[in-house]
């Protein structure tokens, strides 16, 4: 009887085991579908001048935000295909707190360039840079430059809610 | 009966070893598979548009897949990533073709225009740098081109490009000219400057500013080979529908790349006429082609540099 009991101890435990492991592991999963389901959202949800272009190498991401990728757990970045316009989603999932806050320092700096790019060139697109949605929530980071930015931030504010 | 309970609690450690070993190993491939699902990023692929789709795809196959170390040379600490130099391995397949890239241009012909010939390898744009306005800034959007360094700005024309502090440096901003100075083995310079200041300057200024420019390249890369591009054509109706831009000409677009020939020839350096790839059969560019008149749309990017790939001097045919 004793030995039975042992052995059904062993086998609860290594299944409690794997279990836990596996939660473990689909805990990243979830984030990354919801940095997703927010870009997707933004681009489907917003009027766009333009059809905006889904950024997937991580060098070329590189080439508008500075970030140390250390910082970066999960990245989505959409922007202008022909560089015409401001346009742009892009959001970040940090490693922890304190990353985020020097991803929002690189988002900022990314703001500032498309100031500098755009102020003496198309200075139509100047409102949508000026009015920049940058939104933070806890370890999450958001940029939304659309000429409705009031709608952006409300569909941001909500997904976060 | 204590050798019975100490081999009960042995039997029972051993399989718990066991199952800590078997589920540490399906973890391990489970994250396994799920780090080849969702890439190096991190971020799970969808779909991009069906345009934009057909553009990489089409351009996978021309360039390969083997795009992008160039980024992790050392010395180009002070430049921003788009700015970084190339591999040392590419760098000497740039060197190695710098030799046969310095002869005449009357090897390609007597005007230096450079005619279509078979397509270079994917290692071509390794040692190339590309220098010019909004529209060569778009390049640094496009994977397939992450191996070539682009210093570039929105906005900047030949008047403003070699006084304009417009390239990110160590917390600061440099002008294009002192950017490109800092850069080594440089093999090639590709140069577009666009519509981008030509409605406010005449042509005769144009073309004298253009001069200037390449001079200054010159000085700043001495042993690179310069390749002056035509200027795009643009869509003239577009462009005053939208009402974005100051109205601007194909005919005038044509006069003034008449005269780039004819300065680059004047100048020693290649011309290559990158605009035939874009004009439709009223000489301008098709609609279809630009969101605002100047700028283009993904898949025209792939036919800009298609059109270089199969356009190079003897013997530039590849790192």
């Amino acid at each position: 009887m004793k030995k039975m009991f042992g052995r059904f101890l062993a086998a609860g435990l290594a299944l409690l085991m794997t279990v836990a492991l596996a939660a473990c592991s689909g805990g990243g999963e979830a984030k990354t579908v919801k940095i997703e389901d927010l870009a997707k959202q933004l681009v489907d949800g917003l009027t766009w001048k333009e059809e905006l272009m889904e950024v997937t190498s991580e060098s070329v991401m590189q080439n508008y935000y500075q970030v140390d990728m250390a910082d970066v757990k999960y990245w989505a970045l959409y922007r202008s295909s022909s560089g015409a316009t401001a346009e742009e989603i892009a959001v970040f999932e940090g490693t922890d707190a304190e990353a985020a806050g020097r991803i929002k320092d690189a988002v900022s700096t990314r703001v500032e360039d498309l100031k500098f790019a755009f102020e003496d060139y198309v200075p139509a697109e100047m409102p949508k840079i000026e009015n920049a949605v940058v939104y933070t929530s806890g370890n999450y980071v958001v940029l939304v430059t659309n000429d409705d930015d009031a709608a952006a931030l409300d569909m941001v504010k909500k997904f976060f809610a | 009966m204590h050798d019975r309970r100490t081999n009960y609690f042995l039997r029972v450690l051993i399989i718990l070893a066991l199952a800590i070993g078997i589920t540490t190993l399906i973890a391990t491939l489970w994250q396994r598979s799920e780090d080849a699902q969702y890439g190096e990023n991190g971020t799970k692929n969808y779909e991009l548009p069906k345009s934009i789709v057909s553009a990489v795809e089409t351009v996978k196959g021309l360039f390969g897949g083997g795009a992008g170390e160039s980024s992790e040379s050392s010395s180009s600490e002070s430049l921003p990533e788009s700015a970084s130099l190339p591999s040392s391995e590419s760098s000497a397949s740039g060197g190695e073709s710098t030799s046969s890239e310095s002869s005449s241009a009357s090897e390609v012909t007597e005007s230096g225009l450079v005619p279509e010939r078979e397509k270079a390898s994917d290692s071509y744009f390794d040692d190339a740098v590309f220098i010019g306005d909004s529209l060569t800034e778009g390049i640094k959007a496009y994977e397939l081109l992450e191996n070539a360094t682009v210093l570039a700005h929105q906005g900047i024309n030949v008047d403003s490009i070699l006084t304009k502090e417009a390239i990110s440096s160590g917390g600061g901003r440099i002008t294009i000219p002192d950017a490109l100075m800092r850069l080594d083995k440089v093999g090639k310079i590709y140069v577009m400057i666009g519509a981008n200041g030509i409605a406010w300057m005449d042509n005769a200024t144009f073309i004298k500013k253009y001069g200037a420019l390449i001079d200054k390249l010159e000085e700043c890369q001495p042993n690179a080979i310069i390749y002056v591009q035509s200027m795009l054509p643009v869509n003239e109706q577009t462009i005053i529908d939208q009402g974005q831009y100051e109205p601007i000409t194909n005919d005038s677009i044509d006069d003034l790349n008449s005269r780039l020939m004819k300065l680059a020839e004047e100048k020693g350096v290649y011309y290559v006429d990158v605009a035939e790839a874009f004009k439709d059969e009223t000489g301008g560019m098709p609609a279809e082609a630009t969101p605002d008149g100047i700028h283009l749309n993904a898949p025209y990017y792939q036919k800009w540099f298609d059109y270089l790939l199969t356009h190079t001097v003897p013997g530039d045919i590849g790192g």
